[in-house]
């Protein structure tokens, strides 16, 4: 990992179009502004981690089965 | 076009009705592009077919219908990739997960799926919040 030391205010330049800034310095929480094409998603890590994984699990088992039966009973509630 | 799904065989599709991802959806990157496919038997869910990988759908379904509270602010990121952020462009849809058990069918409201339909483009957004989880049942 290549590991860079910089001070508060001061940038990272990634590639010819991404720029981070150290905007604050607070204890040990430290505020970052991200200016990057909006291609490119940009998510706390954690965030990231939760919706791959839910996205992922979304991917895997449907049931079209269930998905009929589903559409069947809201239609019959419906209709009542 | 044509294309083929592992789950609806051969398609034709019309290449209006493509909607891309210019971000892809998450752990799905390198998939631009999809197709709304939606049965009468199935309503109110739809499908969301990759174009470029046949075994890649998603369920989806207009949230509104099972959570009618439901409602979120579009970040000013997001209404950029969406090249919107009048409400009257967009089309809201959520995840959900079904399985063999009904009652057991959830949605992701966390990250709901915003397409600008005239446009053909769409965003998994990602919700700034608390309040919503990725995994809400849609029958408690």
């Amino acid at each position: 990992m290549l590991v860079v030391t910089r001070k508060y205010g001061q940038k990272i330049i990634i590639g010819d179009n991404i720029e981070l800034t150290i905007l604050d310095i607070k204890g040990d929480q430290v505020r970052i502004g991200i200016n990057a094409p909006k291609n490119i998603p940009i998510l706390r890590e954690e965030v990231y981690v939760e919706i791959t994984s839910a996205n992922k699990e979304a991917a895997g088992i449907l049931s079209d089965g269930a998905i009929q039966e589903l559409s069947k009973k809201l239609k019959d509630e419906k209709k009542k | 076009m044509k294309i083929t799904t592992s789950r609806f065989g051969e398609l034709e599709i019309n290449e209006q009705e493509i909607i891309e991802f210019p971000q892809g959806i998450l752990g799905f990157e390198s998939i631009k592009r999809y197709i709304l496919l939606g049965f009468e038997e199935q309503a109110p869910f739809k499908w969301l077919q990759a174009v470029d990988d046949s075994t890649l759908a998603f369920v989806i379904a207009e949230p509104f219908l099972f959570f009618s509270g439901y409602e979120f602010d579009l970040a000013d990121e997001d209404a950029k990739v969406l090249e919107t952020a009048k409400l009257e462009d967009l089309a809201i849809y959520v995840i959900l997960v079904i399985r063999d058990k009904v009652s057991e069918a959830s949605a992701n409201l966390m990250a709901p799926i915003v397409v600008n339909v005239a446009k053909g483009k769409a965003k998994q957004v990602v919700l700034n919040t608390e309040k919503y989880t990725t995994k809400h049942l849609l029958f408690s």
